[in-house]
């Protein structure tokens, strides 16, 4: 994995457990393709829309609506393919800038 | 017992809506399916997906003489309501009348752009009069004006079921004697907050929305109020008034479940159904009309029609079932009383509203009201009310033909069974599991660490009691908001700030589904919530409750609403942290043994003068030396007036100067008297007062009965 990708869902991580209150947990809590919503992180559709208008803030790239959005949260992984495609910037501070 | 003349009749009604600013312009509107859809014009919210919405347009806003401000639009509506209801009724002179009000926003509308003003120091005499309409009860002062002769009033927030809660908060008063009629409803008026939060949300749709259809998309935000006026089937027999309906059945509850989202196994839903025509001693069978909570968004409608397909059962074929919203638009707070009002009115006249944008249900089976029906025979009927958080109600109403209900009711003795308090050093988030508690802020913190561990079981309800709710917090949204734009606001952060997010979030926490709301009167949100928790104890809709209220810090409170707008109370301004939570419990009629700290024997809360309140708790004769005042505050009012009663020459101890916890500080006296009046330490009475000019309370503490000798 090159420095980038891990760096990016490093960035990814960072906003999971900021953006959802995430108390108690670390990065290496979170397992890179295990799936974000329902087992897993127990995360809900709240918190999907949460997660949606963070990563549209902190990496300036704009979510799908609906359906075609739902792929894209499946997990860390899945997160950071997105960006990728979407070209994300990748400069931006994990701050949204 | 006979129920003969303790009915509950409807006598009044009001209604102020996007399609009318009276009753009969509102429901004759809905009859021809107009909608009072339209986009917004009171503001700009920025890129939204939808500016349709339900606004009331050319509201006359007056003054009311007394209030001593200009009202907001929200208590425009509401007493504009409150009028219409009282001038139907005909209400005598001389009448003790009991105001109870939910709502969500109250003047946020008025307000949210100064209090979000990064400077806040600077305010104007004029700002600051326009501040006084913020708190949620806001409302009752000018309404109270604009009546006169009101005794005891209420403000409720349960989210989209506070109005319906009102109506079962009067049931309650009308059921203790402590008014002659109830003037009770809903009022919540469209603002930047509740446009930027549903958007946020996705919950809102750009057409004009389809309650239960297969392609809805959405709810359409609406305002307005509905105020109806209740009293004794022997009160409007005595006056020859005419009876609109009866509410002869109410169920409160929560599902426990989630901030927003609704148990879609349906079962607490169904449960809450049932429950409500079993105290109205009702089968499905005689049911007309539902007149559904139905907002439109996916997943209420789809839990809504599935409770209610279980509950009518074979009877669903001929029981007519709509929503209002279509036409009004979602009113929030306000929407348990419009849609309670519109049930009377369907009732009275035989007239069934149609769900207007329906096509294809989701579900077969229901008997969805697809274009007006007139001439119907109508016996009975629901309203039903669904809020986020899970805190629901439902309410049962008969047409004025149909004849008493058989139920027994017995007022039952309450028992504090357990009482609890805490301050910043208690840390409650600690305490906390932290995956089930994110996003809770001080106040729910507090909330669900005292519901956990005062709860017996799951049926445990709770009433908490908050003045302002989460102001910070709330100008924090908006301030980004405007700053960034709607679509960067954050959507989990929006369910947190309705004043009633704190009791919601209690119960998710703590898997309580008994009756859950908040209330708000100031300073006095704290023994409010204790006097509404016993009231409806006293009336059976639960068994026991969670009382108290919790004031956690905000800058925006302790800088410039709390000064302002409670002066006489200033001792309590000084804000601490803190909390406290008594568990209330009705005891069963054959004389409960189990430990209690002592037995709540009266209580009153509201704005009445204190020396009448205390007429009706008097002093033990001759008076005990075992019998003790605990004062909350130091008022010159509630001195003078303790003076001037059969109390006067009882030890006292003051803790108004103690705690500084604000609003939670009634309860946490009240504890204090609890542990005083438990069983073995030779008190026999504690009477717990506070207040000042604006309201007051009391409650009068006794032994509990004492285990059996063995």
């Amino acid at each position: 994995m090159s420095l980038a990708a891990s760096e990016l869902k490093s960035r990814i991580k960072r906003a999971l457990i900021e953006e959802l209150d995430l108390r108690g947990k670390s990065e290496q809590d979170i397992d890179d393709a295990a799936p974000l919503f329902g087992e897993g992180l127990g995360l809900d559709s709240l918190d999907a829309l949460q997660l949606a208008m963070a990563i549209e803030e902190r990496f300036g790239v704009t979510v799908p609506e609906g359906d075609a959005g739902r792929g894209v949260f499946a997990s860390v992984e899945a997160i950071a393919e997105f960006l990728t495609r979407a070209g994300a910037e990748g400069a931006r501070s994990s701050e949204g800038g | 017992m006979s129920v003969s003349g303790r009915r509950i009749a409807v006598t009044g009604v009001g209604i102020v809506s996007a399609l009318g600013q009276t009753a009969p312009a509102t429901f004759s509107a809905l009859m021809r399916g107009e909608r009072g859809l339209s986009p917004l014009s009171l503001f700009d919210p920025g890129d939204v997906r939808s500016r349709l919405v339900g606004e009331v347009k050319g509201l006359r806003v007056t003054d009311v003489a007394g209030t001593g401000h200009e009202l907001s639009r929200t208590d425009a509506m509401a007493v504009a309501a409150a009028r219409e209801a009282v001038k139907q009724a005909r209400l005598a002179p001389g009448a003790r009348l009991g105001v109870a009000l939910g709502g969500t926003t109250g003047g946020m509308f008025e307000t949210e752009a100064e209090l979000s003003r990064p400077d806040l120091a600077s305010l104007s005499p004029a700002r600051a009069e326009q501040l006084m309409s913020y708190p949620l009860s806001a409302s009752l002062a000018p309404v109270a004006a604009a009546l006169g002769g009101v005794v005891v009033t209420r403000s409720i927030c349960s989210a989209c079921s506070s109005g319906a809660i009102a109506l079962v908060q009067g049931a309650a008063w009308l059921e203790r004697g402590e008014v002659d009629h109830a003037i009770v409803g809903g009022a919540d008026g469209l603002c930047r907050l509740t446009v930027l939060g549903f958007n946020a949300l996705g919950a809102t749709d750009a057409e004009p929305c389809r309650p239960f259809d297969r392609a809805r998309g959405g709810l359409n935000l609406g305002e307005g109020a509905a105020v109806l006026v209740l009293e004794r089937e022997a009160s409007a027999q005595a006056r020859g008034a005419e009876v609109l309906a009866w509410l002869d059945g109410y169920a409160v509850g929560a599902e426990a479940h989630h901030i927003t989202h609704p148990d879609a196994s349906a079962v607490p839903a169904a449960a809450l159904l049932r429950a409500a025509l079993a105290r109205a001693g009702r089968s499905p069978a005689e049911l007309g009309y539902v007149n559904a909570h139905g907002t439109g968004t996916q997943q209420n409608d789809a839990m809504e029609a599935r409770a209610l397909l279980d509950v009518l059962g074979a009877s669903a074929g001929s029981v007519w079932v709509s929503s209002s919203k279509a036409q009004l638009g979602h009113t929030l707070g306000a929407s348990g009383a419009v849609e309670a009002a519109i049930t009377v009115l369907a009732l009275s006249q035989g007239a069934v509203p149609p769900s207007v944008g329906l096509s294809e249900p989701e579900l077969a089976g229901l008997r969805h009201v697809r274009a007006p029906q007139q001439r119907q025979r109508l016996d009975a009927a629901l309203s039903s009310s669904f809020g986020f958080g899970g805190m629901s109600c439902v309410l049962a109403l008969a047409a004025s033909h149909t004849r008493a209900p058989e139920r027994a009711h017995r007022a039952r003795p309450i028992a504090i069974r357990a009482a609890i308090s805490m301050d910043a050093a208690t840390e409650p988030e600690k305490r906390l599991d932290p995956e089930r508690s994110r996003r809770f802020d001080r106040a729910s913190s507090f909330a669900a660490l005292g519901a956990e561990l005062l709860r017996r079981d799951a049926s445990t309800g709770l009433v908490l009691g908050t003045a302002f709710g989460a102001v910070e917090r709330t100008m924090a949204f908006l301030a980004r908001a405007s700053q960034r734009g709607p679509r960067h606001v954050p959507p989990a952060e929006f369910p947190h700030l309705v004043p009633s997010a704190p009791a919601g979030n209690a119960s998710v926490y703590a898997g309580l589904t008994g009756p859950v709301f908040a209330v708000s009167d100031l300073a006095q949100s704290g023994e409010a919530a204790v006097a509404a928790g016993a009231d409806l104890l006293e009336l059976g809709v639960a068994s026991r409750i969670v009382v108290g209220a919790c004031a956690p810090r905000d800058s925006i409170v302790e800088r410039v609403l709390g000064p302002l707008l409670d002066p006489g109370d200033a001792e309590r301004a000084e804000r601490g942290e803190g909390a406290g939570f008594l568990l209330l419990e009705a005891l069963a009629a054959d004389a409960d043994r189990s430990p209690a700290l002592a037995l709540l024997l009266g209580h009153f809360q509201g704005p009445l003068e204190v020396s009448s309140a205390l007429s009706v708790l008097p002093a033990p004769e001759p008076v005990a030396e075992r019998c003790l005042v605990l004062l909350g505050a130091s008022s010159p009012e509630l001195l003078l007036s303790l003076e001037a009663s059969s109390w006067s020459r009882v030890a006292r101890r003051s803790f108004a100067s103690a705690g500084g916890y604000h609003e939670a500080l009634g309860a946490v006296v009240l504890a204090h008297g609890a542990e005083l009046a438990a069983e073995g330490r030779g008190v026999e009475r504690v009477l717990v007062l506070s207040g000042s000019k604006r309201a007051f309370s009391a409650f009068l503490l006794g032994p509990s009965p004492r285990e059996p000798e063995s």
